[in-house]
């Protein structure tokens, strides 16, 4: 298991089995330049041969400094080769840590809007200082703690070639433009796209969802309508012949203007989250009053300082707009605000990037469907649940379920049993709210179907959650409400 | 809003031409990505264009600066308008 395979099997040993005690990163294989594993739960990534030149180039120009200084670029310390995965190393990285990944297809329309500026932002500095990006994919870009986007790909950079066109440009227009006009343009829903199409959302698919006047859009109708006619074009031809196309330039001056056109793009596509349920969900007041709502606030970070140790992770489910998300952030705890409404999350993200807030971070995930594994051998993109997991793994971990279970018990339909057990699997504490059927919130929800829910009650509520599941840390009815909060703790063998 | 849209439809007039007269022309890929034979003729079709227009674009913002003065290029690294440093 400890031997070192030859230089020539290096490659295909990398994107098969491990050779030593370390993982490859499932997801870390299609560029031979390099590749990202795991040691004793630290995060390396191994430089080879024809990733060197783009990797010393990057040091020296002094682009690795200005783009870790500013907070674009993963910051990495180099190690000894002697924790290289394959013969072929020539540097050994280890990058810094990011808490909790996310993927585009989770992101909302300012999440996926600032990953792109800040792709094109990088794409310029390194041409100022001849590299270019050879790839411009969404995973590539990851949010820190505190919502700011950063490229974790360190071996993205090659030597820009005079003349040489962006070799990355289909792949941009695919992941961010595409994505960004059609949430913009057409239905912010539309970012679903995102999940089946891995590599983006095709330029043609984009072509026909995107309305008759963006035709007109000085930047929609180069990037998006005659990309795709190109594309559509040159398919054709590469049909017919296998004979190499005649070489043709693209001067500097004029990749500086495609990113700035990008750009321009980018920056002329908004949108404003209103009139969504959730995303308007606290204005006004909730069905509860001021007081009470206070009440919950300060039992919930009561019951959080109950846990202890103090976990490292928190995932608030149902977080709407990051309202007790903030309880843990605010107590140095990593958290993840999960919502299902694009507006409620972006909501969270514009807060979290308008205030710095660390350790706070967004995503939009419907819980009835939980993002899945996903791609090469179902083990390119993570599912959630494994995420969890992970996080659970590196420090312990909390959900919240705060006004939550009767929208899935009662809204969805899932028997209060399998409710219990996916928090179980995502998390080894939970505090959850029970919500009784005479609230005004669970009245809604039955005033226009049949009461089919007979164990929606608080025995069955707890027979579900506190019988073999949990064990029942602390229980506290909310004052001015019939509601109750409880802290409870998995069982060892129970749950995953 | 009209001068916007008489700008629109111009660019429309000069990618189109420009695309019909270099479209064929593209670039071998040496990348591990594929580029796509389509994408390199667009870049390369439309380069003249954008590169024509970003020169006048730096231009105008340097007029601009010496104009008024204004030095409003401090932003932090996000916001910076890399493209000056080219010049």
């Amino acid at each position: 298991m400890n031997a070192i395979p030859t230089r020539e099997d290096s490659i295909l040993a990398t994107a098969a089995l491990p050779v030593t005690d370390a993982a490859v990163e499932p997801s870390s294989f299609r560029d031979p330049g390099g590749f990202v594993f795991e040691r004793d739960g630290t995060l390396y990534r191994q430089v080879n041969p024809r990733a060197l030149e783009g990797y010393t180039k990057l040091r020296q120009s002094g682009l690795y400094d200005v783009l870790t200084g500013d907070g674009l670029l993963i910051a990495h310390t180099e190690v000894s080769l002697q924790e290289r995965m394959t013969d072929e190393a020539q540097v050994i990285l280890q990058p810094e840590h990011i808490p909790f990944l996310t993927y585009c297809y989770e992101w909302c329309f300012g999440q996926i809007r600032d990953a792109a500026l800040v792709t094109l932002t990088i794409q310029r500095e390194a041409l100022q200082r001849g590299l270019s990006l050879k790839d411009a994919s969404a995973y590539n870009i990851q949010f820190r703690s505190g919502c700011r986007p950063v490229l974790i790909d360190t071996l993205s950079f090659e030597p820009y070639a005079e003349g040489a066109p962006w070799v990355a440009y289909r792949q941009f227009c695919q992941h961010f433009l595409a994505p960004l006009a059609l949430m913009s343009h057409t239905d912010i829903r539309l970012a679903q796209l995102l999940q089946p199409n891995l590599d983006g959302i095709p330029l043609d698919l984009a072509a026909h969802l995107l309305p008759a006047r963006d035709r007109f859009h000085a930047s929609l109708l180069p990037h998006i309508f005659l990309h795709s006619a190109a594309q559509r074009r040159h398919a054709a031809d590469n049909a017919r012949s296998d004979t190499p196309p005649a070489a043709a330039g693209m001067a500097k001056n004029a990749l500086l203007g495609l990113i700035d056109s990008l750009e321009s793009g980018i920056r002329s596509l908004n949108w404003r989250p209103a009139g969504t349920v959730w995303g308007s969900y606290y204005e006004g007041g909730t069905n509860y009053a001021a007081d009470a709502f206070e009440a919950k606030r300060t039992l919930t970070a009561a019951l959080l300082e109950d846990i202890q140790p103090r976990p490292a992770f928190a995932l608030d489910f149902g977080a709407n707009t990051g309202v007790f998300s903030r309880l843990a952030a605010e107590r140095g705890i990593e958290t993840i605000a999960l919502d299902t409404d694009p507006a409620a999350v972006e909501q969270c993200y514009q807060e979290c990037r308008g205030s710095s807030r660390e350790r706070l971070l967004p995503m939009v995930q419907d819980l009835m469907n939980p993002s899945p594994s996903l791609g090469w051998a179902q083990s390119e993109r993570k599912s959630l649940l494994e995420r969890c997991a992970t996080a659970e793994r590196r420090g312990g971990s909390v959900a919240f379920a705060l006004a939550l279970v009767h929208h899935l018990a009662i809204g969805n339909n899932v028997p209060l049993p399998k409710v219990a057990a996916l928090f179980a699997a995502a998390a080894e504490h939970l505090i959850v709210e029970w919500v009784p059927k005479e609230d005004s919130q669970v009245r809604r929800l039955l005033a226009t179907r049949e009461d089919i829910f007979d164990d929606y009650t608080r025995a069955g509520f707890e027979r579900a959650f506190c019988s073999s599941l949990y064990d029942l840390v602390r229980r506290e009815p909310i004052p001015g409400t019939s509601r109750v909060l409880y802290l409870l703790r998995r069982r060892k063998a129970a749950g995953q | 809003m009209k001068m916007k849209r008489i700008l629109a439809s111009r660019s429309v007039e000069y990618t189109i031409a420009i695309l019909t007269v270099s479209l064929l022309a593209t670039h071998p890929a040496h990348a591990y990505l594929d580029p796509g034979s389509g994408s390199y003729a667009l870049q390369v079709g439309i380069a003249g264009l954008l590169g024509a227009l970003f020169s006048l674009k730096m231009f105008w913002r340097r007029l601009r600066e010496r104009l008024f003065a204004s030095n409003r290029e401090s932003a932090p690294a996000a916001a910076r308008n890399l493209g000056e440093r080219a010049g």
